[in-house]
């Protein structure tokens, strides 16, 4: 039942065709409610109700601040885009999308069917998977060519610090050429691929550099195929670290034409 | 001693599920770099700028804020401390800094690390007098 | 900067200090700066070698400068109980401040 002292916003979390019965029933969405839908133009948007007390402008921004509320709306926002990915295409929603009430979202569906309908083509039968690929940690220093032996002490110094940096150098440039190997490899298995800036370290919970954050668009059923390509290139990187993720829904693969901050909502 | 591995500890897109299907829930990073950062942008009616959030303690920030959270609380070590102040030794010795570089220094890296477009790990590059808000 | 506890535990909403930590945090971010800055010397230095305009003595000299630099940067960390990776920052997407194999 809702609450009517407070008004109600819409959280919208993914758009899918209107086609077929959603099996949605008793999905959670945020805030512990059942998610519902919202039909029009051909779409429907999965939604969940919510208290503007805690989702308005104002509200959302301090929330978004407090790590613990964050994970919680996050991964109840993706279970319920990975539930409706699951057997059918999908546009996720980023997070914090809230609309006063149906209509403007449905208003706003209206307008801008043949974008999502594109989009919906292209995610179609395809899932993301993400790779990610670190430099192999070292503990130990790189020395280089050790210096001369008759070198005075200072001018030993600089030879031992030239050798060490361009070891180091010489090390990173391999990296950094291993992970577009990679790349290039896994986007000649994907219908589409994407980079992505490396992850924060605070996220990724590593300390290693980061070299490649990739999404790449793989077919359903080459799922397999690609990671089988994955295993093959961490094989031909030993200074690499490959991390695979997936599958997804097409998070990485839906931005592209779409509404920039700019715009103002349809009314 | 390379491996591919996928988040949920078994290699294999077959075996694969990311997020809530009751085992491993995927890695957090990776959700909210996904929920944050990608996903259609449309302008709802709420508009709340992703670059605004702090999504987690960022020790750098922190640090900056403390200072002056610390002088506050009545922390002034460094300002009495030999090797930070050049007033107090008199001269600096080759390769120290003075107490005034930190400011300096703080700035400096503002200026040099930009804000990434990216929502999630954003970082944030703000003055320290706006940081010292919570008590 | 690995190793330290974050100064700040989230209880809920509300944030706690603590004070040791703070200072320990505050120690750390000056000796960065400094540190980059060597390391930036550094590497200059030795650009300015490579050009080949340098006598021998000039080049010792600045060997020397350096290597005493360097040892009074470790005394610095000793002084304030810092390991070599706690002089470091983090700067998220760009990666950390200073290259991470000690030198």
């Amino acid at each position: 039942m809702d609450d009517n002292r407070q008004p109600a916003g819409v959280w919208l979390h993914a758009v899918t065709r209107d086609a077929g019965p959603c099996e949605l029933d008793g999905v959670a969405g945020i805030g512990g409610r059942a998610v519902r839908t919202v039909h029009a133009g051909g779409l429907v948007a999965v939604v969940s109700s919510v208290d503007l007390a805690q989702f308005g402008e104002e509200p959302l921004r301090r929330n978004l601040e407090d790590l613990d509320w964050l994970e919680t709306v996050a991964r109840a926002h993706h279970s319920v885009v990975e539930t409706v990915g699951r057997s059918r295409p999908v546009v996720p929603a980023r997070l914090t999308t809230v609309y006063r009430d149906d209509a403007g979202l449905r208003a706003m569906l209206e307008q801008r069917r043949g974008d999502f309908d594109a989009v919906l083509d292209r995610v179609s039968g395809r899932t993301e998977w993400g790779v990610k690929t670190y430099a192999v940690p070292t503990s130990e220093r790189l020395s280089g060519t050790p210096p001369a032996e008759t070198a005075r002490p200072g001018t030993a110094y600089l030879q031992r610090r030239r050798a060490q940096l361009s070891a180091e150098d010489q090390r990173w440039q391999l990296a950094v050429a291993g992970a577009e190997e990679v790349h290039a490899a896994l986007t000649g298995c994907a219908a589409a691929a994407r980079r992505h800036p490396p992850q924060d370290r605070r996220l990724s919970g590593r300390t290693e550099p980061m070299l490649l954050n990739g999404a790449y668009l793989v077919e359903r059923r080459d799922a397999d195929r690609f990671g089988a390509a994955v295993t093959a290139q961490a094989a031909r990187h030993p200074g690499l670290h490959l991390e695979l993720t997936g599958p997804w829904p097409p998070y990485s693969f839906v931005t592209n034409e779409f509404v920039t901050a700019e715009e103002e909502p349809p009314r | 001693m390379t491996q591919a591995s996928h988040s949920g500890a078994m290699f294999g897109p077959s075996s694969a599920s990311p997020a809530t299907s009751g085992h491993e829930p995927a890695n957090l990073g990776d959700i909210l770099e996904r929920v944050l950062d990608r996903g259609i942008v449309i302008v709802g009616d709420i508009r709340v700028s992703l670059l605004d959030i702090e999504l987690l303690t960022l020790k750098l920030r922190l640090v900056v804020a403390s200072v002056d959270t610390a002088r506050q609380m009545g922390i002034d070590w460094w300002e009495h401390d030999p090797w930070l102040t050049s007033r107090a030794r008199g001269e600096l010795p080759a390769g120290s800094a003075g107490a005034e570089p930190l400011e300096a220094g703080a700035e400096s890296l503002e200026a040099g690390a930009e804000s990434s477009e990216a929502g999630a790990g954003a970082i944030d590059t703000r003055p320290a007098h706006r940081q010292v808000r919570r008590g | 900067m690995t190793g330290a506890e974050p100064p700040v535990r989230r209880l809920g909403r509300r944030i706690e200090v603590d004070r040791d930590a703070v200072e320990h945090g505050f120690a750390s971010l000056v000796l960065t700066v400094v540190e980059l800055l060597r390391q930036l010397m550094e590497r200059q230095a030795l650009r300015r070698v490579d050009v080949g305009d340098l006598t021998d003595d000039q080049i010792e000299r600045i060997g020397e400068t350096l290597m005493a630099l360097e040892e009074q940067m470790a005394e610095l960390r000793e002084h304030f109980g810092l390991s070599p990776e706690d002089l470091n920052l983090d700067l998220g997407p760009l990666g950390p401040l200073l290259p991470r194999d000690p030198p």
